[in-house]
């Protein structure tokens, strides 16, 4: 191998290799140390985006009192929780209002519920019936409180409408 | 006999006449540019002009060939950076204020609207011209051989720029910035997630938590004004530097070669000299060939100064203009963001209603898989495309195939806007544009 190469001077003859082992293992080695250190700084910065502790709100919520929800028939929309909470004969049963496709919340219409952002639809036992959302409205479990307050817990969910209601008397 | 002792020490009234010229000097490296050398010297040794090639094709000046389509993209970016950069001034990135500064700018803030306005229609055509700069790039076959990764590039700028106006129009954190916001993380939670997070982990490095609030509008600050332009900064430099290694803008070989048995054919650039001396050098290890011409510079070229200078500076000013005319319509500002109730209908701006329209298909795929594969398309249309030909013309004959597939897809996209825009109404159903109106962006 020449000691010096020359770009106008390639014999494609030679035998000479395009790079020698003592470069090959050198830049082996320093593209080792490069790779090792950015997975550091990917990792530091994946973790660091992503901290351990976030401000996500209580996934159990209070709905108000028993006697407060009694006094009311039909379906009433609660924009703090984004839910809707259905009042019928002594019962209650809570469905979320969060549209499964993108997030928006989604509006009560004639045919049940529908999203003003892509259009998605649903009946009004939640189940999707157009549009490109791909899961149904759930039910979140209700239960009375400590302090007697009605109180939805958002991490216990079920589509069963039926089994989703809770009798506020008994 | 006179022997010559070094230049004779200059008198105080010597230097005090001097010294205006000595001050202009030292601050400038050349004289005026009213001869070659000091043409070529000014973009050689000036900070701001060295970018440029000292000469270059006449070709490359047409307006007619390149539509300044470029110049105006990069102009757009100029006027935007030293905008936002305006506005930073007042704006504060948290819930409670950011809406508050906005309105506040309407009635309490001289120009500031001025300001708010010219970077918000700035974003729109900056948007609407890189796409037209890239049609123009695919109809002139520009991306053919030595410029092929340069379109790559090009393709990154273009999603930059895309993701630049996304992270811009959040910031007033009007019910537009919050529903946005709120689609967008969500879009992002369609990713596949890596396994053992808990949330998503790119919709929670988005978001800071699982619903969007405080900690995400800062996240989208400090992408909108520190990341996401440095970045596209840094990838215009190169798109510039290799346009100059690839000898300039694309062109036709030249018609006319004065003299071919003299030509020197540089096989990077392709550039044919005109006739040289009668000798015969090799420039070892810097010009291929043996005989580069001393004494003439390429056949068709002139100098930067004042040709491409000027076609630049009538560029900048023609979107200056155009930008100050556009400012003088106030930039929308919806309700403060509402978390409770997105606007019905809830529309993006028009450039990615056509994503919207996608998305209210599948999320999925309207979301993520089809922009990514459009995306990853784009940047391999150069090494899909194998016709050597019409590099340099528009609308080449021999690339009838690849014209009639650009201007399909370009006119699907731009159908889907037009859908987004005209035939959506309440709930994203149809609606006949002439039935019903609704706030557009």
């Amino acid at each position: 191998m020449p000691k010096h190469r020359n770009t106008l001077n390639t014999d494609p003859d030679s035998n000479d290799p395009k790079i020698s082992r003592r470069s090959f293992l050198a830049m082996l080695g320093v593209g080792a140390c490069l790779l090792g250190a950015a997975q550091m700084v990917n990792l530091s910065f994946l973790g660091f985006l992503y901290p351990n502790a976030m401000k996500i709100p209580p996934s159990v919520f209070s709905i108000g009192r028993p006697e407060e929800l009694l006094s009311r028939e039909g379906k009433i929309f609660n924009p703090k929780q984004k839910v809707f909470v259905e009042t019928q004969s002594g019962k209650v049963r809570v469905q979320t209002a969060v549209c499964t496709h993108l997030g928006c919340t989604v509006n009560m219409v004639d045919t049940g519920y529908s999203c003003p952002c892509h259009g998605s639809t649903y009946d009004r036992y939640g189940r999707n019936t157009g549009g490109p959302a791909p899961l149904p409205l759930v039910y979140f479990e209700v239960s009375k409180g400590a302090s007697g307050d009605i109180m939805v817990n958002k991490s216990k969910t079920t589509l069963d409408w039926d089994k989703a209601w809770f009798n506020l008397i008994g | 006999m006179a022997v010559y002792q070094g230049k004779p020490r200059e008198s105080w009234a010597e230097y005090l006449a001097n010294l205006p010229a000595m001050f202009v000097r030292s601050i400038f490296r050349h004289n005026y540019p009213n001869n070659d050398v000091d043409r070529s010297e000014i973009v050689f040794k000036n900070f701001f002009l060295h970018f440029h090639p000292v000469k270059c094709h006449k070709h490359s000046l047409d307006p007619f060939y390149t539509l300044g389509l470029g110049s105006i993209s990069t102009s757009l970016f100029l006027i935007l950076t030293v905008t936002g950069i305006i506005l930073m001034f007042y704006y504060i990135p948290t819930e409670d204020r950011a809406y508050d500064i906005m309105k506040d700018w309407q009635d309490t803030t001289p120009f500031a609207m001025m300001f708010r306005n010219m970077h918000r229609w700035s974003a729109h055509l900056m948007v609407l011209f890189v796409f037209l700069h890239m049609s123009r790039v695919f109809y002139t076959g520009s991306y053919k051989s030595t410029r092929k990764f340069n379109w790559v590039i090009g393709v990154i700028l273009m999603v930059l720029t895309l993701l630049l106006s996304f992270t811009g129009y959040l910031l007033p954190w009007d019910q537009l910035a919050f529903w946005a916001i709120t689609v967008g993380s969500n879009i992002a939670g369609y990713v596949p997630n890596i396994p053992g997070f808990e949330y998503n982990v790119n919709r929670v490095m988005l978001l800071a938590s699982t619903n969007v609030g405080q900690d995400a509008l800062i996240r989208f600050y400090v992408l909108h004004v520190a990341f996401l332009p440095l970045l596209t900064g840094t990838l215009i430099g190169v798109h510039f530097w290799r346009i100059r290694k690839d000898g300039g803008l694309s062109r036709p070989p030249d018609k006319f070669r004065p003299d071919p048995l003299r030509v020197v054919q540089r096989a990077d650039t392709k550039e044919s000299f005109a006739p040289g001396v009668k000798r015969t050098y090799g420039l070892m290890e810097l010009v291929r060939g043996t005989c580069p011409t001393v004494d003439k510079g390429p056949y068709n070229f002139v100098f930067t100064w004042p040709h491409l200078l000027r076609a630049e500076l009538v560029a900048f000013l023609f979107t200056l203009v155009l930008v100050l005319g556009l400012s003088l319509i106030n930039a929308p500002l919806e309700e403060p963001a509402n978390p409770i109730k997105p606007p019905n209908p809830s529309k993006a701006p028009w450039y990615f209603l056509g994503l919207q329209e996608m998305v209210a298909y599948n999320a999925f795929w309207g979301g993520v898989g089809i922009p990514t594969l459009m995306v990853l398309g784009f940047m391999l249309i150069p090494y899909l495309d194998r016709n050597p030909h019409g590099e340099g013309y528009w609308f080449h004959r021999s690339r009838y195939l690849a014209i009639f597939l650009w201007t399909v897809f370009m006119t699907f996209q731009a159908i889907l806007i037009v859908i987004g825009t005209y035939f959506r109404g309440a709930n994203w159903g149809w609606i006949w544009p002439w039935t019903e109106t609704f706030a557009r962006h």
